[in-house]
This record gives structure tokens, sequence and C-alpha cells, in this order.
């Protein structure tokens, strides 16, 4: 820094110094060299911030690197693969197309969202007012993001989970529809998550808690007024045969014979 | 924490009986009888085996323990209470030279059998006892036989482990005829006919044995410990034989009923074993007879009504809906065969044991790599189980109990021959 700052006192002198004599005889010149000097100036005192910013991103992408690397290879080691598989997120990840495995998506990801924070911060050495305001939104958004995300995928598994032991439950109790019954099971919990995703991204959250309120509310009523309706036959059976036994041990238990 | 083995022992006794097992001593028999809301039953059990104690093991000292998991129907009242009246319905002459003890105890840890196991087992090894048995508390067809049965080849035999053996009707016990025999045969090269049967026999050795294992926490305690108490002493080389015990009467169930639970429960255990004793089985090894003792006689058996096409039903419903599971599980030539199955009618249906076999150790794989959630995975071996059932019923209906028994035998031979797909594919790449 000591050869760097000799240089650019040495730029100084001789940008800003010539043509000295010249300038100061001549209004025509000065109006030209003041507006250059000016940005000279500019130039010379954000060099030390382009530099900062340089050796900010490239230190951060080292680190990103490395972070990377050892997330892959602890994910490898714990088995996330298989537990990626055994909750569904590899399906859901080649339906969309992405047929990496998880072991190496969730490392990638990570490091990209490193790269974005650590420009964020190189950008604030440039010492512009706008990075100050940029990332303070960011670092204050950045927490709901990451938890809506986790619900998210918390929630697909969860969905799966529970779709698959509804149907398997379903289909050894002889239980018709089995498979209508399991999707709906999934997409109750999935409509749960993401309800709960948007709640927590403060996306029109009156309007998504109203939303499902009514669908559930009206799906739970529904289905009150079909079972009471339908099944009134077979409670109406149920009582009577309950009170019929009841007077049956009543008389069986009457110690004499009116007969 | 884990506590070492002599403080884990004494947590799992109550003062009282830590009062008793200090005036007793030392005894030469235990006999272990762990209860639940049994108080039609345990009455019945305890005058049998009081009974068999005194008329075949007068000049020992014999201990009996109820080992209870907090009955609400009087069970520990009755227990505490029974006694055998008159001696002489059951025996004609006897001398007894040490009278039998008894404890009432409850247990502590996880519910479940297992848990009562252990505080038998652990009331064994503090009174020092060559020779223990456990039975059933709801058994309606124990004598004052059964005793001698279980504990003579310990205490006089030299065996370590005495397995029943019962007279079933063809359809009884199909979990056991058509998974837990053969596949045990299979791996464990020993033919233990009723490796779940209940009521066991073994030495104050293989009891202090199983306390040290860390299994008390674990499903074992909660439902396993019948095959995990076989599979241990068959893995680990103790000397085991079988006793005809002849019927073992309880009420008889269609196979189809509540066999999803069963399925984790027994099944899961099996499995679960496979992977703690993978270094044992993986060796090739002739498939033995085990001695069986006792005088071999018929009873006449209970029938028992099947729904075949009930069980059916179940299995084409899943052959509908959970063919994306059993992708995951089955490999796709033995996918395809069960597939194939369903095109069969209902009067002709046949489940052959070759694919059966392979149906088996497919699961068995598929639950040591984690394929998929191990719960789910057992309860979807239910319907193809059921079609294996359905097929047998099917097919041995004009059969006799012994004929069946021939049967099942081949699907015995049918798991020992396949062993090489089982190893192949566990140890392998997998499901």
């Amino acid at each position: 820094m000591g050869s760097l700052g000799v240089w650019l006192w040495a730029i100084k002198e001789g940008v800003l110094g010539f043509p000295g004599p010249i300038r100061a005889r001549n209004p025509l010149v000065e109006a030209i060299w003041t507006p250059v000097k000016a940005f000279s100036q500019s130039v010379i005192q954000f060099l030390p911030h382009v530099l900062a910013f340089v050796a900010v991103v490239l230190l951060g992408w080292v680190l990103a690197r490395i972070v990377q690397w050892t997330l892959e290879r602890t994910l490898q080691a714990v088995g996330f693969n298989e537990l990626s598989h055994r909750l569904g997120l590899t399906h859901l990840l080649q339906r969309w197309g992405i047929h990496q495995q998880p072991s190496r998506l969730v490392p990638r990801v990570v490091y990209w969202a490193m790269m974005i924070m650590v420009f964020i911060i190189a950008m604030d050495a440039l010492d512009w007012p706008l990075t100050d305001q940029l990332m303070t939104s960011f670092f204050g958004y950045l927490p709901h993001v990451v938890v809506a995300l986790l619900i998210l995928l918390l929630g697909y598994g969860f969905s799966n989970y529970l779709a698959r032991a509804t149907l398997i439950g379903a289909v050894t109790s002889g239980i018709p529809g089995a498979k209508g019954l399991a999707k709906a099971v999934r997409l109750a919990v999935l409509l749960f998550a993401f309800a709960m995703a948007f709640e927590q991204l403060g996306i029109a959250t009156g309007v998504v808690l109203a939303a499902f309120v009514i669908l559930f509310g009206g799906i739970v009523l529904a289905l009150a007024i079909a079972i009471g309706l339908g099944a009134q036959g077979i409670v109406r059976e149920a009582l009577e045969q309950a009170l019929r036994r009841e007077q049956k041990e009543k008389e069986e238990q009457e110690p004499i014979s009116h007969l | 924490m884990s506590l070492s083995q002599p403080e884990a022992d004494v947590h799992l006794l109550t003062p009282e009986v830590e009062e008793a097992l200090e005036r007793i001593g030392e005894v030469d028999i235990l006999v272990g009888i762990p209860s639940y809301n049994n108080a039609k039953t345990i009455g019945h059990v305890l005058r049998a085996v009081q009974g068999g104690l005194i008329k075949y093991f007068p000049e020992f000292r014999s201990i009996v323990v109820n080992s209870d998991g907090g009955s609400f129907d009087g069970t520990q009242e009755i227990a505490r209470n029974t006694t055998l009246d008159n001696v002489h319905q059951i025996l004609l002459t006897h001398r007894v030279l040490h009278p039998v003890h008894r404890i009432v105890t409850p247990y502590h840890g996880i519910p479940g059998k297992g848990s009562a196991f252990r505080t038998i087992f652990a009331i064994a090894k503090r009174l020092h006892a060559r020779a223990c048995a456990v039975v059933d508390a709801d058994l309606r067809s124990i004598t004052p036989e059964w005793m001698e049965l279980l504990i003579r080849p310990v205490l006089q035999g030299d065996f370590d482990y005495v397995c029943p053996y019962y007279l079933r009707h063809k359809y009884d016990g199909t979990i056991t005829n058509n998974i837990i025999y053969p596949l045990t045969a299979a791996l464990y090269g020993r033919r233990i006919r009723q490796p779940i049967g209940g009521d066991f026999g073994f030495s104050g050795e293989l009891a202090a044995c199983y306390l040290t294992r860390p299994v008390w926490h674990t499903d074992v305690a909660r439902y396993g410990i019948d095959i995990w108490m076989t599979t241990t002493a068959l893995a680990e080389g103790y000397k085991i034989c079988q006793v005809f015990l002849g019927a073992k009467i309880h009420d008889p169930k269609d196979p189809g009923l509540h066999l999803a639970t069963m399925m984790v429960q027994v099944v899961g255990s099996l499995f679960s074993l496979m992977e703690t004793y993978e270094e044992s089985w993986q060796v090739e090894r002739e498939l033995r007879p085990v001695p069986l003792l006792g005088f071999s006689h018929d009873v006449g058996l209970e029938p028992i009504n099947v729904n075949v096409g009930r069980m059916l039903q179940t299995f084409r419903q899943a052959v509908k809906d959970l063919q994306p599971v059993w992708e995951e599980i089955l490999t796709p030539p033995v996918l395809e065969g069960v597939v194939q199955l369903d095109q069969q009618a209902d009067e002709a249906f046949f489940f052959p044991e070759s694919l059966w076999v392979q149906v088996v150790y497919d699961f068995a794989v598929a639950y040591h790599h984690r394929v998929l959630n191990r719960d789910h995975l057992l309860r979807s071996l239910t319907p193809l189980y059921l079609a294996r059932t359905a097929s047998f019923v099917l097919e041995t209906k004009t059969l006799s109990t012994a004929q069946a028994e021939e049967k099942i035998e081949l699907l015995c031979e049918e798991f020992v021959r396949q062993r090489p797909y089982l190893i192949k594919h566990w140890f392998g790449e997998g499901g």
C-alpha cells in the first residue's frame, strides 16, 4: 500500500500539477481542467474502496467455496440423500427437473446465498448510501425467507409422510378410496404449510388467513353435516341395540320368573 | 446417564421385593409369569405352575414370580391369594421338602412384556436360580406337566434354552408359519418350529446374559421379547431344545384381523435382529433339526374360520393403490410377479413359495437400507402376507394338519435355498 500511495501521489501531481502555468494564464483551459481534476480526485479517492470491494469479494468467494465443500462432505457422511429420498424431497426435485443429488444441491444453494451476502457486504465497502439501506432491508427480511423455506420443506416432507401413512392404513383396513383419502391429506397439509409460509413472509396475511379459515371451516362443516345426516340410521340402530341389551340384562337379573 | 448393570437391576425391584429376596436367599428354580389384566386366567396358571413344581421338583427350592404391568382388574390380588387348595386333585402322593415361594411385583420400564421379563431375569440373577421358565398369564391349556417339560431339560439335561412346540391348527400362527419360522431357520440354521411361542425355559446363566443386553428401552421391551430371546440364544450358540406341550388354547382369531400392527411388531423385531446378528447369519450353515422332547400326541383342535375373500380383496386393493410404495421396496421382477397374481381368480389363487420368499427378503433388505419409513414399510407387507395366507388356506383346504405341516417345511427349504439372494442384496447394492 506504501508504494501504491506513492504512485497515486505521482499521478495526482502529474495530472493536477500539469499544466499549472498554462491554466493560470488561460480561463478556457481552467474550465476544462477543473472538472477533469475533480473527476480524477474522485477516482483516486474511490480507488481504495474499489480495491476493498475486490478484496472482500475474493475472500468471500474463498470462504463460500470452503463452506460448500465442507457441507457437501458432511451431508454425504450423515446420509442426507437417503433422508431426502425417504421424505420425498428427491422425488419433488426430480419433478421440477433438478436431478442433482440433495447433498450437492444444498451446499450449492448455500454457496450462492453466501456469495449474494458477500456482494452486499462488499458493496458497503464502496461507501454508497444506497447500499446501507439495501443491506438493512435485506438482512431484516432474510430470516423470514429462511423460515418460510424451512416451513415449506418440512411441510412437504410431512405431507408425504402423512399421505403415505393414510394410504397404507386405509388399504390394510380395507377402506375404499384410499388413494383419494391420501391425496386429500397431502393437500390439506400442504395448504397449511403454504398458509404458514405466506404469513411468515408477510404476503397478504389477512387474505391467506381468511381463505384458510373459510376453506377448512367449510370442509369441517360439510363433513359434520354429511356424517350427521348419513349416519343417523346407524346411530339410531346402535342406541336401540344398547337399550335392548340393557333391558335384557335387567330382565335376566330379576330374581323371580313371572310365569 | 446409563447405569452400570448392578445399579440397573437394583432399580427394577421395589423395597418390599428386595426384602423378600433377602429372606429367600437362593433358589434352584424360578418360574416367571408376566401379566396385565389377566384376572380371569392367572389363578389357573398359578395353580398349574405350583402343582407342577410340587409334583416334579419337590426336592428343589422354587419360586414363582408374577411380574405385573399395572393391572386394574384385580390380577395382582388374585395372584397373591391363589393357593393350591386341594393338592390331591392333581397329586396322588407328594413329598415337599421346600415350599414354593411366591412374589407378586409390578415391573418398571417401558410398558410391555419385555419389561416384565427384565424384572424376572433380575430376580433370577439375584436368587442364583439354576433353571427358569416363563409362561403366559392367559393360558387355558397349561398343566402341571408343562413345568417338568420346560425346566427339566435345563436343570438336568444340559440345555440352555427350551422352546415350546404346540400342536396348532393348520391355520393358526400364520405369521409364524409363513415368515418367522422359515426365516429364522434359514438365517441361523436351526429348525425351531415356534420361535415366538411365548412359554420358554432357560438357564440362570442365559437369564444373566439377557440382562446385560442394552435392549430394555427399545421395542424389544414393548413387544419383541420372544423373538429376541430365541434369536439371541440361537445366534450366540446356546444349546437349544424344543418340548412338546400339546395344544396352546387361546381365542382363535381370523388371521386377517389386526395384522398390520403385528407385522410392525413381530416382523420388525425379526428384521431388526437381522441387523444385530448379520455377522452370524451370513455364514453358510447346514439346516439342522432341534431336539424335540416330550411325548408327542394328537389333540382335538378348535376350528378356525378364515375369510379368504376378504384377504384377497385387501390384496387386490393394495395392487391398485400401493404399487408406488412397493416399487421402492421390491425388485422389478418380484413386483411384476406380485402384480400378475392379481389376475388370478379367487378360487384358483396361488402365491408361489419362491415368489413369497423373495418378497420377504426384499422387505428385509429394504428395512435394512431404510428405503422408506420402517413403520410404513412393514405395514405395506400386510396385503402381500394376506395374499400368501389366502393361498396357503386354499392349498391346504382338504389336507390334514400333518400334510399342511409338510407344505410349511417346503417353504422353509425354499427360504434356505434362496439365502444367496438375500445375502447378495443385503450386503450388495440393496433393494
